[in-house]
């Protein structure tokens, strides 16, 4: 490469506008980017309507103020809501509280916390084998940051699978190489993420249903990888490592707005190794009777012209296709997994359940979603608002399967492992001790901000007198990124105050890594046995009721009935019933913090906090 | 029409559930598998009536074939073997001088000196390894400890040991995947073989009596609700962990109840110990007990490490065989000693060995197998198969030949496909008993 031309991509890099309010703790906000559309029509409502009157079914009920809020707030959010949040929420006489409610909760950066994880799990669901080294926390900051900026659903399938970079600097990068960068692997993966479609089977035969996977469609997929490259930095010399991924694909870290910061994200760093493409490797079927190479062609049997796309890579044709693919596809699965995440109903049976055999439930619907998701130019948040708007999310949940068959009831669902442990942290109380904690050191965060910002203004002379000299070694650490708007925080902290702060800082990290801890232990795979004593007898939960401040607050009502309408409400967000006052009264009529702290470890196990 | 149970067979506990089939048990709960089958509904097992016991001794990371039970005369400038074969107490049949007291007991140990592996990558290996499948698309299939859970006609919410232990214990890792027979399938983890399994004791600051109050009240909140899966699903893991936490047989998880000469006979190590553990697990009438070793990955500084790892599985493996036999256990009881491949006979420059599919060695004693034999034939530097080759579902089907589970028996996967315990193996059948 020319060396004019790496400074001047290494010092735009420098330059490269960082909001330099990004400390590195950060505590929740509500500034998070709206979507680009609102809601401009109740698609789910009016189709609903129609097929609840041609099947003759009544019009569901939907769940009261409280519920609504709870299954809002677990599935946009990936938290249980709060007593405060519930109280003033049910005496808002606004109508249209409900939509307010949503949007308020697109907004705030828990969202993109929560998302976040996701998105990254739907990823790692995709293998059953991890592969090499790849780097959750990177996967994850890219993850955040696809909702946090509310990133189109097509740029994000661009992103996964057409990314060329290091992944510890790029976590975008990641997907290759979990896939330990086999072809078809990868092909394999991003059709059932981004199709919702299953074509393994024509792995090794044409698939026995579906006329239309043919054994050699499979491979032909899987030729738009054939020229991915892993490099393992331990292997490659670093500055031949750093010279050809430093300056592509980086991707600045997106910093959560967890408990606890970023020590809270599960899954750890990977190894030093990139992923990218060379120019003329070509794929060999790997059919004994067989063998030959196949180019790159699509499910339909279309070749594609390597050449009619200069500068892009196979792997970005491989992404347009997938994003342009017939009959709205892409959308297509995109609408199905959203529609599930909020309402545990399918339009398919499983997210990888589309085919041109399958049936399609609610057919007509689906389209005109897919269709709109489109014309928003796939904005994720369009999409989520419009369901969490429908009166489909807001129907009964039930385990019934034949009330919910017609979409007249939402099916019981589990928590997942985020959802659950941040409520376990919310509804113990114990959020708001650590969040304390993080209020109190902020002080210190804009120091150190002040310093570390401070330090790579000294830098950028340093680095592009190197990068002159044509030593590289500097970009091999983390690049320093500088807004020059950017001013130094006013603050003064005394010796003293600073050794008090530093050790709160450290119990706020220790916090979060706590966690992360359980992050990590619930997305184990664990025997029905083992997750219950890890529920029972964990750490996770007892030492949240342990130093979480609810039996505390409890107490501080007078009357067994207020300590028992307030611990329902924040676990359980809701009032308790007459019957459950009548029968449940006994075990709050106490003043020992010990009876109360029974009765919130009891209300953690049951069925009602574990699913929603 | 419920379009569920049209294309699946199960009955899934949540539509959620359906739609992440490939998820296991959070914290959260259950994703993905039928009720019937946490619960052992009556398809889920076959009958109670096999009391045999498997111990895989899973030798992780890649044991080197040589200096085990593969050993050679001859040694050269590239290989730099370091050991020498030795005669042992079965006539004819030699190990590595580096199992000196498994040479002891090699009249009761089948030797498989071919096996040939697919898998050159640690994570993709052991997944084959243990569950016979090579890991591609969509299938997740159950790794050999959770099948004999299964097979074994336990299922851990019904038919549990009388005694609340678990059907399938591991012993120092977690274990792999349970595939289509679902999370209720995965073994209880002991990480350290000196304490409890995880999470059994009761938390900081609660006594048994609050314990049990607790439980109390918690039926008190649940009870008038009605029998949802999902409540069946919490409340059938929390029976079961109950039960558990009040067996009469937990003292089996308790070492030091072992006279202290029989403790140190297993060898002060985690797989000593681990070894030692495995040994009463099986007398509580434990089916499957996987006993992890500290990994065998010896890249580079190949001895003394290796050695080491050596060392600790011959006092462990042969104290183990000895005890079993001693307690008449041993006819019962099939003992697996195996990794996921071997090892370079050649040295690298880095005085290591790196991985090797082309040959390795398994060791198999007990319950259902010959002793003093061994089976297959490698070239002259244990490098090459160049008799009877073995493979990974060949070397399942035996196992499970051994302790009287049908390998080609098939199942419906999730995505309601055939899929057989073990496809295309077959069992060794000159080490069958």
């Amino acid at each position: 490469m020319n060396k004019s031309l790496i400074i001047l991509v290494a010092l735009s890099v420098f330059t490269a506008p960082l909001c330099a309010q990004d400390l590195p703790i950060r505590l929740p906000h509500t500034d998070l980017a709206d979507g680009k559309s609102t809601v401009s029509v109740d698609l789910i409502d009016e189709y609903f309507k129609q097929y609840w009157k041609q099947n003759k079914i009544k019009k569901p009920k939907v769940v009261d103020d409280h519920a609504f809020a709870r299954r809002a707030s677990l599935t946009i959010n990936g938290v249980s809501t709060t007593f405060e949040e519930l109280q003033s929420f049910a005496n808002d006489p606004a109508k249209n509280k409900r939509s307010a409610f949503v949007d308020k909760l697109l907004k705030n950066s828990r969202y993109a916390d929560y998302w976040g994880f996701r998105l990254r799990q739907w990823i790692l669901e995709l293998r059953e084998v991890k592969g090499q080294g790849a780097n959750f926390t990177t996967l994850y900051n890219y993850t955040r940051k696809a909702f946090a900026h509310n990133y189109p659903w097509d740029k994000i399938a661009y992103d996964i699978v057409a990314t060329q970079g290091a992944i510890k600097w790029d976590g975008r990068s990641n997907f290759g190489i979990y896939f330990d960068g086999e072809a078809n692997e990868m092909s394999d993966a991003a059709v059932r993420l981004f199709l919702g479609q299953n074509i393994a089977c024509a792995q090794c035969h044409d698939h026995p249903y579906v006329d239309e996977w043919k054994q050699e469609s499979y491979w032909g997929l899987a030729a738009f990888f054939a020229r991915v490259e892993m490099w393992d930095g331990n292997v490659v010399a670093a500055e031949r490592f750093d010279e050809r991924f430093a300056d592509i694909g980086r991707d600045e870290r997106s910093i959560p707005t967890l408990i606890g910061g970023e020590s809270a994200i599960d899954g750890g760093g990977g190894e030093n190794r990139a992923i990218a493409d060379n120019t003329d490797a070509e794929l060999e079927m790997p059919d004994p009777e067989n063998p030959k190479t196949v180019m790159p062609t699509t499910l339909a049997g279309r070749v594609m012209d390597p050449t009619n796309e200069p500068g892009k890579n196979r792997r970005w044709q491989f992404a347009r296709w997938l994003v342009g693919a017939e009959e709205n596809q892409f959308a297509k699965a995109a609408v199905n997994r959203i529609m599930v995440e909020l309402t545990g109903h399918g339009f398919v049976d499983t997210l990888d359940g589309f085919s041109p055999i399958a049936t399609v439930h609610h057919e007509a619907l689906l389209d005109q979603l897919s269709h709109q998701f489109i014309e928003s130019g796939y904005d994720v948040k369009w999409l989520i608002r419009t369901i969490a708007n429908s009166r489909v999310f807001q129907t009964i949940a039930s385990d019934d399967d034949s009330a919910s068959f017609h979409w007249n009831s939402v099916p019981i669902s589990h928590l997942f492992s985020d959802q659950c442990v941040d409520s376990v942290l919310r509804s113990t109380g114990k959020e708001v001790t650590v969040l304390a904690t993080g209020l109190d050191i902020a002080d210190l965060l804009k120091e150190e901000e002040n310093n570390r910002i401070a330090k790579r203004h000294e830098l950028i002379p340093v680095a592009a007198k190197k990068i002159q000299q044509g030593d590289f070694s500097f970009l091999a650490d983390e690049l320093p990124v500088v807004d020059e708007s950017w001013k130094p925080h006013e603050i003064s902290i005394g010796d003293e105050q600073r050794k008090t702060l530093i050790e709160k800082r450290n119990a706020y990290t220790e916090a979060g890594k706590q966690i992360a801890g359980a992050r990590d232990k619930a997305r184990a795979s664990s025997s029905p046995t083992s997750v219950a004593l890890f529920r029972m007898n964990g750490d996770y939960i007892n030492q949240c009721i342990d130093t979480g401040n609810t039996v505390a607050e409890t107490l501080e009502y007078e009357t067994a009935e207020d300590r028992l309408q307030f611990l329902f409400l924040r676990v359980y967000n809701r009032i308790p019933s007459k019957h459950e006052m009548a029968a449940l009264l006994v075990f709050a009529d106490s003043d020992e913090p010990s009876k109360i702290k029974d009765l919130l470890w009891v209300m953690l196990q049951s069925v009602e906090f574990q699913s929603f | 029409m419920n379009h569920l149970k049209h294309r699946l067979p199960l009955q899934l506990a949540t539509r959620r559930g359906v739609l992440q089939a490939s998820v296991a048990t959070t914290l959260s709960g259950l994703m993905g598998h039928s009720v019937s089958r946490v619960f052992g509904g009556e398809d889920a097992a076959g009958a109670a009536t096999n009391e045999k016991s498997i111990v895989l001794l899973w030798l992780e990371g890649g044991p080197f074939q040589h200096d085990s039970f593969d050993p050679k005369d001859e040694s050269n400038d590239t290989t730099k073997f370091k050991y020498k074969p030795r005669e042992t107490s079965a006539d004819g049949l030699r190990f590595s001088e580096s199992l000196p007291l498994l040479c002891e007991q090699a009249h009761h140990i089948a030797v498989i000196r071919s096996m040939i592996g697919n898998e050159m990558e640690h994570n993709l290996a052991q997944y084959h390894a243990q569950t016979g499948w090579r890991n591609t698309g969509p299938i997740s299939a159950p790794a050999m400890g959770s099948i004999v859970a299964h097979e074994m006609g336990m299922t851990p919410m019904t038919r549990a040991n009388p005694d609340g232990l678990p059907p399938f214990v591991s012993i120092g890792r977690k274990g792999y995947s349970s595939g289509h027979f679902g999370p209720a399938y995965l073994p209880t983890v002991v990480w350290d073989p000196n304490q409890l399994p995880e999470n059994l004791g009761l938390p900081k600051g609660v006594d048994k009596t609050t314990f049990d109050q607790r439980l109390a009240m918690l039926n008190a909140i649940e009870s008038g609700k009605s029998q949802s899966r999902t409540r069946k699903f919490f409340d059938g893991g929390r029976a079961n962990a109950v039960k558990f936490m009040r067996s009469s047989k937990l003292a089996a998880f308790d070492l030091s109840q072992e006279p202290e000469a029989v403790r140190a006979a297993y060898g002060d190590s985690r797989f000593g110990r681990g070894c030692l553990l495995a040994r009463r697990l099986v007398e509580s009438g434990v089916r499957f007990i996987q006993v992890g070793s500290e990994s065998y990955d010896q890249h580079s500084g190949h001895h003394p490490r290796q050695d080491e790892l050596f060392k600790r599985l011959d006092r462990g493996m042969s104290q183990l065989i000895k005890e079993l036999d001693e307690r008449g256990l041993l006819e019962n009881t099939l003992i697996l000693a195996v990794g996921e491949f071997g090892r370079t006979p050649h040295m690298n420059p880095s005085d290591g060995r790196d991985h090797w599919i082309d040959c390795y060695s398994a060791a198999l004693a007990g319950g259902g197998v010959k002793g003093g034999i061994s089976y297959g034939a490698t070239t002259k530097f244990s490098g090459e198969v160049s008799d009877n080759p073995v493979t990974i579902p060949d070397l399942m089907s035996t196992v499970f030949t051994a302790v009287g589970i049908d390998p080609h028996k098939e199942y419906n996967d999730q995505f309601n496909r055939p899929i057989k315990l073990v496809d295309e193996g077959n069992p060794v059948e000159d080490i069958l008993a």
